[in-house]
């Protein structure tokens, strides 16, 4: 439930006079997780710890081919077997097998993604919201430069400068690896995540109790660290959750275009899975090649998003009840 | 008021050659050489040197960048270097009403599905219809847009598909675009299957605003005189109480509008629509700075433009607004 639906409740209780809970009471009491939030964290739990271990293990390649084979419908359901639950894919490759594996670099590009961009856009952003002035309006008008581009096409070209560097004269294909495409949408993410943290500093430098270490002397650093960066956190890990899953569906869709991590047949990202079985022939012949992978990315996609809001709820809550 | 707008404008200007700089400075890093791709298997280091010359690759950045802007006010944003001669301005005419029109449809139809069910969400709050809502929204706002497209993409080839007599196969929302001006309805039937498949998270977070928006403005106290006065439910919702909720939405939308541009790239591939995503993915593959630079400014443009003309029109929605400015 919101607050506002909360809000809306009280309000109405307070109308039809019924006994009104004490204002502090309701909020104390800490709504549990529910069942929903732990399946969610079951689910992300099960993918990394099943694609460590995938990518641990070298997988031989399986040599049915069912794009070479006779090509009838419902020639997919015909490769699922004990040995592959989920069926052979036009690669000739165990889907189950690639789904496992492919989540490596999502998982890890969404992760290096966040955290660089926390890193430099969680800094900027204090800074700019503690000191405001000057310095403020140069890194907010930066950060509003950056946001004014187009981000796919500008993920796609900052790709396309790292993935040259070294090269001479031919123009290559857009080729990327893990770091640079994280580097790509991490510096796309420093704005977004710049305007949010330094909202959220000008809020809490003028709260009395940074007034209060001012006012004792306390040196700037310390009163970024110690005073304003843990109530800032807090709120910033549950944006993280989300922002992490919104990496994950432009990686994907990166990947589906091409640019994304692997190359050539090497298919060890959902995208890239998703794109070789998206042809609408191969779509039509067999869709589930192309949705298993789909289905997952959706799913943990999902269970970021329902992970990062149930945090944030309770994280309201709590600050609420100060 | 004027004084206002003209200087919202204004701002518009830094944030334009800033952006052209980085884009610029970024196609410079670039090392893959464009003299050498226009000139294939061909090249000489004469020709080569020739055709950098040509191509201004010898200048410093300074004065190629002066140079692009000086002609890119002017509406000449150069010839491409991949296609001789092709002007970019002609490139941009061919897609850029392809992206605007399937833009323009997307946020329309998000907008007709999130309006109706976000009000009522907001008008029953915590109601069995609200939580099915919301869950629902909550999960389609996951779905990747590339997984959502072919999902519709599937969809309407099997729903849609007609077998002429002579065992010719179509299908009416999967077919060529058509420019709206030219044919309307064809155009709105070629549109319609990516717009759906946009629609399915857009409309998500289209709701999710409206519905908190509104849910908020009904516990205004105007709302309640509103309904002391005995004005029905559906009255004060249409008249009294959508206009203050709005706000948010409009930003949202026009932000939406602009940023679809550029991100409608991979849609447009699943449906095979030349629109200007594309046009820029090609031209970064080909090094073919003119248009990527070109394709990327104008779609900066558009989007600029668009949140400050809304931006401006806050002012004329809100009469708040309009009196808080008049004070500054």
């Amino acid at each position: 439930m919101t607050a506002v639906a909360e809000q809306r409740e009280q309000s109405a209780a307070a109308v039809t006079s019924e006994p009104v809970p004490s204002v502090a009471a309701p909020l104390l009491v800490r709504k549990p997780w529910g069942l929903a939030f732990w399946v969610a964290v079951g689910w992300l739990v099960s993918v990394v710890v099943s694609t460590i271990v995938a990518n641990l293990v070298d997988w031989k390649k399986e040599v049915d081919f069912l794009g070479t084979v006779d090509v009838t419908e419902g020639r997919w359901s015909k490769t699922i077997s004990a040995t592959h639950p989920f069926g052979l894919n036009f690669g000739g490759n165990d889907i189950l097998v690639d789904l496992v594996r492919g989540a490596k670099n999502s998982l890890v590009i969404a992760a290096a993604t966040v955290i660089l961009g926390f890193l430099v856009g969680g800094t900027l952003g204090m800074v700019a919201g503690y000191f405001r002035g000057r310095v403020d309006t140069i890194l907010s008008f930066f950060a509003n430069v950056l946001l004014s581009v187009p981000p796919l096409l500008f993920i796609l070209l900052m790709i396309a400068v790292l993935s040259s560097r070294g090269g001479t004269g031919e123009a290559q294909a857009l080729s990327s690896s893990v770091g640079k495409v994280s580097l790509a949408l991490g510096i796309l993410s420093i704005p977004q995540i710049f305007r949010v943290v330094r909202a959220s500093t000008i809020q809490f430098s003028q709260r009395e109790f940074v007034m209060a270490a001012r006012a004792m002397g306390a040196k700037v650093p310390r009163i970024l660290w110690g005073d304003i960066l843990p109530n800032v956190a807090k709120p910033m890990l549950a944006y993280g959750l989300v922002s992490a899953g919104a990496v994950m569906v432009i990686e994907g869709g990166l990947s589906f275009l091409g640019v994304g991590v692997g190359s050539g047949t090497d298919t060890t990202a959902w995208g890239k899975q998703i794109s070789a079985a998206s042809q609408r022939a191969d779509l039509e012949r067999a869709p589930m090649v192309a949705f298993i992978p789909g289905l997952a990315l959706f799913l943990t996609v999902l269970a970021f998003n329902y992970i990062g809001d149930k945090a944030r709820e309770r994280l309201e809550n709590k600050q609420a009840a100060l | 008021m004027l004084k206002y707008i003209l200087r919202r404008f204004a701002m518009v200007i830094p944030v334009l050659v800033a952006v052209t700089m980085l884009c610029t400075a970024m196609l410079s890093l670039l090392p893959g050489d464009a003299a050498a791709v226009a000139l294939g298997v061909n090249a000489t280091p004469e020709l080569l040197a020739e055709k950098r010359h040509e191509f201004g690759l010898d200048r410093p950045f300074p004065v190629r960048y002066a140079k692009w802007a000086g002609n890119a006010v002017r509406g000449d944003f150069g010839t491409s270097w991949k296609y001789d001669g092709v002007q970019v301005i002609d490139l941009v005419k061919q897609s850029f009403p392809v992206s605007v029109t399937l833009a323009i449809l997307c946020v329309l139809l998000s907008l007709l599905i999130a309006i109706p069910l976000g009000v009522y969400s907001a008008y029953r709050v915590g109601g069995r219809l609200d939580r099915a809502i919301n869950t629902f929204a909550f999960g389609t706002l996951s779905v990747p847009g590339f997984v959502a497209g072919l999902a519709v993409l599937l969809l309407f080839s099997a729903l849609f598909k007609r077998v002429g007599d002579d065992g010719t196969v179509s299908n009416i929302f999967l077919r060529d675009y058509v420019p709206f001006f030219d044919n309307p309805i064809r155009c709105l039937q070629s549109l319609f299957a990516p717009a759906v498949a946009v629609s399915i998270s857009q409309s998500a977070g289209f709701l999710r605003i409206i519905r908190t928006d509104m849910a908020t403005t009904l516990q205004d106290d105007f709302v309640l005189m509103a309904k002391s006065k005995g004005m029905s439910d559906r009255y004060i919702l249409a008249r009294h109480a959508f206009r203050p909720s709005s706000f948010t939405l409009m930003t949202v939308v026009g932000v939406a509008v602009g940023q679809l541009l550029g991100n409608l790239l991979i849609i447009e591939g699943i449906f095979t629509l030349n629109g200007l995503g594309g046009k820029v993915f090609q031209a970064i593959n080909d090094r073919d700075y003119p248009v990527t630079l070109g394709v990327v400014c104008i779609i900066t443009v558009v989007f600029v433009l668009t949140t400050t003309v809304i931006d401006v029109l806050y002012g004329v929605v809100d009469p708040r607004v309009r009196f808080a400015r008049k004070l500054a």
